[in-house]
């Protein structure tokens, strides 16, 4: 009973940070809140033996670890399932926005038209101010893959939202420029 | 403004309106704790399965193939043997090469593996790969192994001619370890019947000529001199497939060589040999059944006598040692009997 309303307490306090960390991966409201009720499901049974104070930190990591494993889960089956052609690849994604750089896009919809991956990264890298390593071992791929996916995802947001691209850092003047309806090709993890 | 700020303030502007469903959790919670708990009980169950389906195909004969023992039938002989020895060509004398022990002694005349014959009885090793060849003469015979396998002793008789009886006797003992042969001479005229080894002490008994009385000797291990034990003889004597020392005899006696002999009459058993069988089939003693009543010697004495009659039970009456096979052999049909009757 104590257990259920330090449960209660909890949620009442962090559950808006813990949305907002759903949000940022999943780019979706409504997604965001099955993302953050899946890991209290999962959480729920051991609440009593987590060691008090790292709540939610176990929390967050469930969160990550739901939404890649989701993400993952959702890969695999769009591999199996899908004809050929019939789904656009990952680092395919529709980029008719970029064209003409609509100011019109905010942080949020930019977020929304990354690939699940890039976001992942972003989130992980900038959000949840985790080491390259670490992110690299949360999502299973390299070190160079993280390092790559997120110049990938930062430039992108930069064309996205050019309004934001302070925030985003300047790119590279090295790096050949980002031309509109190009294709942004995406590291194969290892 | 750096981009965590960035992300943080665009997350909480979109997650304003958003809220989570603590009860929903719960409940799906509790639906993954009795799924869990239904899969457990499931896995349990097939794991118990596996487990006793595998302890039954490895269990000794495995459960399913496993049948009734039905003890064979009495009177029939049970089959070849598990396994034939044939003698090399050339078969050294244990004289000349030695061995540890032995684990049988194959009957002369032997055919070896290229269809020459050895004169003599062949010992085998214990581990069955070496077999050697004992100095054998025409008038040789009775081959005794011990218990140990580690002696041999047989026995060489000159006859008189015309059919009056034995000459002379002499025993020849082996340690097959070193080869060394001893020889005694047992006192002139008797008959040896059978040679028996007991803890290393070999022990002769034969008859007397003229009123064939019995008499048996003993000799001690690394002794020359055969020692009269008493006017008696334990012959013939045979083990049973159980282990038992059987004796038949007409005046059985009731003591051996400071051995108690507990007399016993042996049930008739069908058993179509005239006299003993060198090793009959388990649990069915061999009993002549012309003699009456038969001895058991109880097991305390068959311990102090150890097994070396087991080893040693080529006490037959034929002229000749038989081979220690483990397995009789079906006794052979005349070539006369096969023909079809002329009418």
């Amino acid at each position: 009973m104590q257990g259920e309303q330090d449960l209660a307490a909890f949620v009442a306090a962090r559950g808006p940070a813990l949305l907002r960390l759903a949000w940022l991966l999943t780019a979706d409201g409504t997604a965001a809140e099955d993302l953050v009720q899946d890991a209290l499901a999962r959480v729920i049974p051991r609440w009593g033996s987590i060691a008090p104070g790292a709540h939610e930190a176990y929390l967050r990591t469930v969160i990550r670890s739901v939404w890649i494993d989701t993400w993952r889960h959702r890969q695999v089956r769009a591999g199996l399932f899908a004809l050929p052609g019939s789904e656009p690849a990952e680092s395919a994604v529709d980029d008719s926005g970029v064209e003409g750089t609509p100011d019109r896009l905010t942080v949020g919809s930019a977020l929304a038209r990354l690939t699940p991956r890039q976001r992942a990264v972003l989130v992980l890298r900038f959000y949840e101010d985790q080491t390259e390593r670490e992110t690299a071992r949360a999502l299973a791929c390299s070190v160079n893959t993280v390092k790559s996916q997120t110049r990938h995802a930062l430039e992108r947001l930069r064309i996205l939202a050019p309004e934001l691209a302070e925030a985003f850092g300047r790119p590279d003047p090295a790096a050949p420029a980002a031309t509109p309806g190009m294709t942004i090709v995406e590291e194969v993890p290892r | 403004m750096s981009i965590k700020t960035l992300l943080d303030d665009a997350a909480a502007e979109a997650t304003a309106g958003l809220k989570i469903d603590l009860a929903a959790a719960q409940r799906q919670a509790e639906r993954e704790r009795a799924r869990s708990r239904r899969w457990a009980g499931v896995l349990t169950a097939v794991a118990v399965a596996a487990v006793i389906a595998l302890i039954a195909v490895l269990m000794p004969g495995g459960v399913f193939r496993a049948v009734t023992p039905v003890p064979a039938s009495s009177g029939k002989p049970v089959g070849l043997p598990a396994h034939w020895f044939a003698a090399p060509v050339w078969t050294p004398p244990v004289t000349r090469h030695p061995m540890a022990a032995a684990s049988m002694v194959l009957s002369a005349p032997l055919r070896t593996s290229d269809r020459t014959t050895v004169d003599g009885p062949v010992l085998v090793s214990a581990d069955g790969t070496g077999y050697a060849s004992l100095p054998w003469s025409a008038h040789d015979g009775r081959v005794s192994l011990s218990a140990d396998g580690r002696d041999v002793a047989w026995v060489t008789q000159s006859w008189l001619p015309g059919d009056h009886g034995p000459a002379r006797a002499v025993v020849h003992r082996i340690q097959l370890s070193d080869g060394r042969q001893r020889n005694f001479t047992i006192p002139a005229g008797v008959r040896v019947i059978q040679l028996l080894w007991a803890q290393n002490r070999l022990y002769v008994a034969g008859r007397t000529p003229g009123k064939n009385l019995p008499h048996t000797w003993s000799v001690a291990a690394g002794s020359d001199e055969p020692v009269l034990l008493c006017r008696c003889a334990p012959v013939p004597l045979g083990v049973d497939g159980g282990g038992r020392l059987i004796q038949s005899n007409w005046s059985p006696i009731s003591q051996l060589a400071g051995v108690p002999v507990v007399r016993q009459t042996m049930p008739d058993a069908e058993f179509a040999a005239s006299g003993f069988s060198d090793f009959p089939p388990a649990d069915r003693p061999a009993v002549d059944r012309i003699a009456s009543p038969s001895v058991v010697v109880d097991r305390a004495a068959l311990a102090r006598w150890g097994s070396s009659v087991a080893r040693s039970a080529n006490w037959s009456g034929a002229p000749t040692s038989r081979s220690a096979s483990s397995r009789r052999r079906e006794p052979r049909r005349s070539c006369r009997s096969l023909r079809p009757r002329r009418r």
